[in-house]
C-alpha cells in the first residue's frame, strides 16, 4: 500500500545543468516534504553541491524547474532566500570576527528585527554551547566549535528549509555524532532538512529519506530501508581480491551458483537473498579450490554501500579519501 | 530593507575584520610611504630666487600688484623687461629662466585669451618649478595664465624674424617646438612642480599619497572578494536576500574606509618627514576628498577586476600592472612634463594625473584655482563613477 502523498516542501523537475558540455546535473526529478531529513548522497562531483547552488538560486538551470513551497525559485528570489537557511560544505565561519559578531552579521543579512536581534544571538549562543567564548574570535575554535557555530548561524531567520552541504566532513566521529544530534532536535522544532553527504553511516542512521546521484542523475531514492530492500533480503557476499581475478570471481558465482554479482575495482558484491550460510559455505569451498587471490571474504545484511555498488558500479567507500584532502586544502585556502 | 543599509551591513563586517588585524593594518598602511621617504625625500630642495623676466604690457594697477606679489616671495627674482624681444635675448642667453608677459588686457580670465603668457623651457628644472607659483598667483588676481613649453631654438627664431613688437605672438596658435596644450585645457601642462614654498618632500607625499589611496584600494575591496569566494563567504552573502549591489558597494566603500585611514597615516608620515599643506589645515579638506574619490574610483576596479578573476596571482599581477603605469605617468616622482614625449599623452587621460595636481595645488601653492579644481575633481570624479558603474556591471553578470 502507498504511503499517503504528503506537501512536498521542494519539487525538482527534470533539472539540468550544463558547465560548457558536461552536464552538472542532468534530469534530476526529486521531491523533499515537509519536516523530513532529506539526504542527497553520492560520491564527489556527482553533482551534490550543483543541486543545492539551483536549490539556493545561485546558479540558473539549463533546463527543469525548482519549485520551493510552490513558488518557483528564480522568480521569487526574496522570499525564498527568506525561508533558506544554509550552511556550506567549508563551514565557513568568520574566523576574524567573534562568535558574536558572526551571529549579528547574518541577523543584519537576514534583515532581523533590530530589536529581536540581542535576545537571538543569546538563544543562538546558549544553543550552541558557545556562550562563554561568545566574544572570541570564531578563527580560534576548534573545527567543532565553528561547525556549530556555523548550524546556529544558518538558523539566525528562523528558516522553514536548512540545507546542509556536507555538514559533518572532516569531523571526528564525536563531534559527528554531536552534529547529527543537533540535526534531529532541529528536525523536531519543524525544520525541513536537505542534506548532502557522502557518508554512508550518515544517509543511513540520519535521514529519513534518501536519493543516491551519481554522474548527475538520480539513481534511486526512498528511506534507507526501501533501498536496502532493493538489494533483496538475506545476507551479500563480499569478496575482496585482485582486479582481474574478481572479474573472474564474478563470473564463476554467475555460472556456478546463478548469482548476479557486482565488481567494483577489486571488489566483488553478490546478494545471497534467502540461499543465506549454506550457499556461503560452498563458495568459499569453491573459490578455494580455484585458487584465485583472496584477501578478504564475508557476508553481511545490506548496506547502503551495496545499494550503491549495485546501482553505480562503484564503491562510496572508495572516493572518501579523495575529497578528505579537498576539504584540507579548501580550508587552508580560507585562512588567509 | 534598503540597498544602503545592505552595503552598510557588508561594510561593517569588512571593518570589523580590518580592526581586527588593526596592528599589522597599520604595520602595512606605513610601510609603503615610509619606505618611499626615507629613500627619496632627500632629493631636490627649496628653490629661491629664480631669474625670471617680466614684460608689462597692462601696465595697470592690477599688473603692477600682480608683479610686487610675485616679488614678495624670494622665489622668483624678477627683471623687468620693456619688449618682448629683450625678454626672449634673455632667456636664450640663459640670463632669466622663464619669461612672462603680462599682456594688454590683464586680467582675463578667458582661458583662451588669457591675460598672462608664461614661456619657459623643460630643461629648466626651476622654471618647472615656479610654474605653478605664477599661474596661481595670476588666479589669484583673477586673471588666467597660459604656460607655454617652448624650445629655445623657436625663441630665438622668433627673437631675430623681427615679430618682438606683436605681443603674444611668438608662439602663436601653431606653435614651434612642443604646442601649447595647456592655455584652452587649463590642465596638465601645468602641473604643479616640486618647490613652490614646499620642497621635494612635499612634492613626494602628493604623489604617495595618490599610491596610497590607488593601492590600498586594490589590495583591500577587490582582494576581499577573492578571498570570501575561496573562503565561500562570497556565497553566503549571494544567496542572502540582500541586493547583490549592496555586496559591491560594501566592499567599494571599506576599500574606501581603510584607504582613508591609510591616507591619513601618509600625511601624518609626510609631515614628519618636512612636508607642507601649504593651504593649512583647511587644504586636508582637498586632499582627503581627492584621495576619497581616487580610492573609490579604484575600489571600483579592484571590484570589477575580482568580479572576474578567480585566482590572487591574476589578480595581483592584474592590478599591479595597471595601477602602476598609471602611478608612474601621473607624475608621482617628477613633473608629467619630465616624461618622455610618447608617455606624456598617457598622462593627459591618466586620472591619477589630475588627483596629485589638485593635491599639489592644495600642499604647495597653497592656492587652488577654481579652474584647475574643477578639472582635477571632474576628471578624478568622472573616472571614479564610470569605474562603479564597471564593477556594478561586471559584477552583475558573474553572479548569473
Amino acid at each position: 500500500m502507498k504511503v499517503e502523498k504528503m506537501r512536498d516542501i521542494v519539487e525538482i523537475k527534470g533539472l539540468v545543468k550544463k558547465f560548457g558540455e558536461k552536464a552538472a546535473v542532468d534530469g534530476i526529478d526529486l521531491g523533499i516534504r515537509e519536516n523530513e531529513i532529506f539526504g542527497i548522497l553520492g560520491p564527489n562531483g556527482a553533482g551534490k553541491t550543483t543541486t543545492i547552488n539551483l536549490i539556493l538560486g545561485i546558479l540558473k538551470p539549463t533546463a527543469g524547474t525548482i519549485k520551493v513551497l510552490g513558488l518557483e525559485v528564480l522568480r521569487h528570489e526574496e522570499e525564498i532566500k527568506n525561508i533558506i537557511g544554509f550552511m556550506t560544505q567549508e563551514t565557513l565561519v568568520e574566523g576574524d570576527l567573534t562568535a558574536k559578531q558572526n551571529l549579528e552579521l547574518f541577523c543584519n543579512l537576514y534583515h532581523v528585527d533590530k530589536s529581536e536581534i540581542p535576545k537571538r544571538i543569546d538563544e543562538a549562543l546558549i544553543e550552541s554551547g558557545l556562550s562563554n567564548v561568545s566574544d572570541q574570535k570564531a578563527g580560534s575554535f576548534s573545527g567543532g566549535m565553528q561547525r556549530r557555530l556555523a548550524l546556529v548561524r544558518s538558523m539566525m531567520h528562523n528558516p522553514k528549509i536548512l540545507i546542509l552541504d556536507e555538514p559533518t566532513t572532516g569531523l571526528d566521529v564525536q563531534n559527528r555524532i554531536e552534529m547529527w544530534s543537533r540535526i534531529r532536535k532541529l528536525k523536531e522544532k519543524g525544520v525541513t532538512i536537505i542534506l548532502t553527504t557522502q557518508y554512508l553511516e550518515e544517509a543511513d542512521e540520519l535521514c529519513n529519506r534518501i536519493a543516491i546521484i551519481d554522474q548527475g542523475k538520480i539513481k534511486a531514492q526512498g528511506t534507507p530501508s526501501e533501498l536496502k530492500a532493493m538489494i533483496g533480503k538475506g545476507n551479500v557476499l563480499e569478496v575482496v581480491s585482485n582486479t582481474q581475478d574478481a572479474r573472474k570471481i564474478a563470473d564463476m558465482l554467475e555460472s556456478k551458483f546463478k548469482i548476479k554479482a557486482t565488481v567494483a575495482g577489486e571488489k566483488v558484491n553478490a546478494p545471497l537473498l534467502d540461499k543465506g550460510v549454506k550457499l556461503f559455505n560452498q563458495i568459499v569451498g569453491e573459490i578455494s579450490k580455484s585458487g584465485y587471490e583472496v584477501f578478504s571474504i564475508g557476508m553481511h545484511l545490506p548496506t547502503l554501500d551495496d545499494v550503491f555498488i549495485k546501482l553505480t558500479g562503484s564503491s562510496l567507500r572508495d572516493s572518501i579519501g579523495e575529497n578528505t584532502s579537498n576539504i584540507t586544502r579548501a580550508r587552508m585556502m580560507s585562512r588567509r | 530593507m534598503s540597498t544602503l543599509e545592505d552595503s552598510l551591513t557588508i561594510l561593517k563586517r569588512e571593518l570589523l575584520i580590518f580592526m581586527s588585524n588593526i596592528a599589522q593594518n597599520i604595520i602595512r598602511s606605513i610601510m609603503f610611504p615610509l619606505l618611499l621617504l626615507l629613500i627619496f625625500s632627500g632629493l631636490g630642495s627649496g628653490i629661491t630666487n629664480v631669474p625670471i623676466a617680466i614684460v608689462n604690457y597692462a601696465n595697470n594697477m592690477q599688473s603692477i600688484q600682480f608683479i610686487s606679489k610675485l616679488e614678495a616671495q624670494n622665489m622668483v627674482q624678477i627683471e623687468a623687461v620693456t619688449g618682448q624681444a629683450n625678454a626672449f635675448n634673455m632667456f636664450r642667453a640663459g640670463k632669466v629662466d622663464m619669461v612672462v608677459v603680462i599682456l594688454p588686457k590683464f586680467p582675463s580670465m578667458d582661458s583662451k585669451n588669457p591675460g598672462v603668457d608664461i614661456y619657459y623651457t623643460n630643461s629648466q628644472f626651476s622654471s618647472l618649478s615656479i610654474l605653478p607659483f605664477i599661474e596661481s598667483t595670476a588666479e589669484g588676481f583673477g586673471s588666467a595664465a597660459a604656460s607655454l613649453k617652448v624650445s629655445k631654438e623657436a625663441i630665438a627664431a622668433a627673437a631675430s624674424s623681427g615679430s618682438s613688437s606683436a605681443p603674444g605672438s611668438i608662439i602663436g596658435s601653431t606653435g614651434s617646438g612642443k604646442a601649447p596644450t595647456s592655455a584652452s585645457s587649463g590642465g596638465v601642462n601645468a602641473v604643479p612642480s616640486f618647490a613652490a614654498e614646499g620642497n621635494y618632500t612635499t612634492f613626494l607625499v602628493a604623489g604617495i599619497i595618490i599610491m596610497v589611496a590607488a593601492f590600498g584600494a586594490m589590495f583591500s575591496g577587490g582582494m576581499s572578494i577573492i578571498t570570501d569566494r575561496i573562503a565561500g563567504t562570497l556565497k553566503l552573502f549571494l544567496i542572502a536576500p540582500i541586493n547583490k549591489l549592496a555586496i559591491v558597494f560594501g566592499k567599494i566603500l571599506s576599500g574606501a574606509t581603510q584607504v582613508m585611514f591609510a591616507v591619513v597615516l601618509t600625511i601624518i608620515i609626510g609631515l614628519l618627514f618636512g612636508a607642507q599643506i601649504a593651504m593649512g589645515w583647511y587644504g586636508l579638506f582637498w586632499i582627503l576628498l581627492l584621495a576619497l574619490i581616487a580610492a573609490i574610483g579604484m575600489g571600483g576596479l579592484a571590484t570589477a577586476l575580482a568580479a572576474r578573476i578567480k585566482r590572487f596571482e591574476v589578480y595581483a599581477i592584474a592590478t599591479q600592472s595597471i595601477t602602476l603605469p598609471l602611478w608612474f605617468v601621473a607624475g608621482a616622482f617628477f613633473p608629467t612634463s619630465e616624461l618622455p614625449e610618447w608617455l606624456y599623452p598617457l598622462s593627459v587621460v591618466d586620472p591619477f594625473t589630475y588627483a596629485i595636481q589638485g593635491i599639489r595645488y592644495v600642499m604647495m601653492s597653497g592656492f587652488y584655482p577654481a579652474g584647475a579644481m574643477i578639472v582635477d575633481i571632474g576628471v578624478t570624479l568622472a573616472f571614479a563613477i564610470a569605474m562603479v558603474i564597471l564593477s556594478v556591471a561586471m559584477f552583475k553578470s558573474t553572479i548569473e
